[in-house]
């Protein structure tokens, strides 16, 4: 933890536009696995996994853009809460960015694990309220604990692996 | 891309304002009604989203192919074993009819179709089948599998429907006991902490008592699902209000995330105000339209009330 101030170069784990390009693969094979293959929960949330590396290098607008845009992706199959995936992404989008003024340990492993653990599960949880308050009742134990524990867990694993596969999405340590 | 250098005081305000409005679009998409929910939902289903629907249908066509050969080939030989035995009792029922002075049973019209499930967060009652209004699908046509009904269509595209099942919040079907002595409404229930999703049957008089196992099927009142379809069978009291009714668990014949392949209703071409007929998937004698009001005969559309 840190108060480092955020202005000036920072020195980027990968290229911009080589980020652009990571977030569109993801969320090609997001929508591959859970669409066009059908695997369902199954495939891990890549979709949250782009959105959180993804926001590790932008500033809080362009963010919710960001997760304004995937949570429309991932409404577009919803019959119940129309706009709940994109309220909770675009949520998730700005408070990710906040993480970069208070954690500057960013290459980390244990950061990174909490990060997509906390984000993938701060992502369900919003979505949770927003679907209860539209009129779908369920329980909070089961979809909260025994669904969106172990689905963020998977996100982290994923989210892990992709970061030592490409390295960070913002500034490194060294 | 370089987002962290030069954030003056204007891009930062300029970029909280962005984050703000994001954040109201978002909640205004939320709030707005269902019909314009669906029209923007729609808009991305057909145009960024369809190639990957359009690999989910070539997938399935594939596997269908490959592995369920000698399933299908199964069912066929069934089949025809059944109409076979089946064809003495057509042909008397033909006669009698004709003796009596009734109508010829109508035809009933479905198509077989491929089921995909979205499988993203939030769309757990959405089902996608791969034939739409070019091939006669509207909305209300049921979906229905071997083992009972699995849902009906909400919208129909040119060559995609989108549909929810049984566990969608909004449905209801109006069913009836198999012997058709006692009818009553399904409405889904939300699982309870490790069980199943289930539906509960409303509307049952407090003095007619159901049977557990009981088989619970569509009563073809309302105009949306045919008349004897299977929905489940009963598995319990779940509320009695004395003196007045009772209400039954029914466990569905079928699981909506097992349902590959069904049958869709679809219609001869659309009725009046646009609105799809589909008594011609309603056997005669079973329409929910009382004779005096159907003058039109039988091309006349059912009244749809969206609970069936």
């Amino acid at each position: 933890m840190a108060e480092r101030p955020l202005s000036g170069t920072p020195r980027l784990g990968i290229g911009s536009g080589a980020a652009v390009a990571l977030t569109l693969i993801l969320v090609f094979f997001h929508f591959v696995l859970r669409l066009g293959l059908g695997v369902g929960a199954g495939a891990p949330d890549l979709l949250t996994v782009a959105l959180l590396l993804h926001v590790r290098r932008v500033r809080s607008g362009t963010a919710a853009c960001v997760g304004f845009t995937l949570g429309m992706l991932e409404d577009a199959f919803t019959l119940v809460a129309f706009g709940a995936n994109t309220v909770a992404m675009t949520l998730v989008g700005i408070l990710g960015v906040q993480t970069r003024a208070f954690f500057v340990s960013t290459t980390s492993l244990s950061f990174h694990i909490v990060y997509f653990v906390a984000g993938k599960w701060l992502r369900d949880f919003i979505h949770w309220i927003l679907q209860h308050a539209a009129g779908v009742r369920s329980g909070f134990i089961e979809p909260m604990v025994f669904a969106a524990v172990p689905a963020a867990l998977y996100a982290a694993l994923v989210g892990v692996l992709i970061v030592r596969l490409v390295g960070p999405f913002s500034e490194s340590e060294s | 891309m370089r987002e962290y250098g030069g954030a003056s005081g204007n891009g930062l305000r300029r970029q909280f304002l962005l984050a703000v409005a994001c954040l109201l679009v978002g909640l205004f998409f939320y709030l707005i009604p269902t019909g314009p929910q669906q029209s923007i939902a729609s808009g991305i289903r057909l145009t960024l989203l369809r190639p990957f629907v359009d690999i989910r249908s070539a997938l399935t066509a594939a596997r269908s192919i490959g592995r369920e050969a000698d399933m299908l080939r199964a069912e066929v030989d069934s089949l025809r074993a059944w109409v076979a035995n089946n064809a003495p009792a057509i042909e008397e029922n033909r006669r009698l009819r004709v003796l009596i002075g009734l109508a010829p049973l109508v035809e009933r019209s479905y198509r077989a179709v491929s089921v995909h499930r979205p499988g993203n967060l939030g769309s757990q009652s959405t089902i996608v089948l791969d034939l739409g209004s070019e091939q006669g699908v509207h909305a209300l046509s049921p979906v229905i599998t071997a083992e009972g009904l699995a849902g009906r269509v909400l919208e129909a595209h040119p060559s995609l429907s989108i549909g929810m099942d049984w566990s969608h919040p909004d449905f209801r079907a109006s069913v009836m006991s198999e012997d058709g002595e006692l009818y009553g409404i399904v409405a889904p229930e939300p699982a309870t902490f490790g069980g199943a999703e289930r539906l509960i049957l409303t509307g049952i008089p407090y003095f007619d008592v159901l049977a557990d196992g009981t088989l619970v099927v569509t009563s073809g009142r309302g105009g949306v699902y045919p008349r004897g379809v299977p929905v489940g069978r009963v598995g319990g009291l779940a509320e009695v209000e004395e003196g007045w009714h009772r209400s039954y668990w029914v466990y569905p014949t079928v699981h909506p995330a097992s349902v590959t392949h069904a049958l869709v209703g679809v219609s001869h071409g659309p009725g009046p105000e646009g609105e799809a007929d589909l008594s011609s998937l309603f056997p005669a004698g079973t329409s929910p339209i009382p004779d005096s009001a159907s003058e039109g005969g039988p091309g006349s559309a059912p009244a749809t009330d969206g609970s069936g």
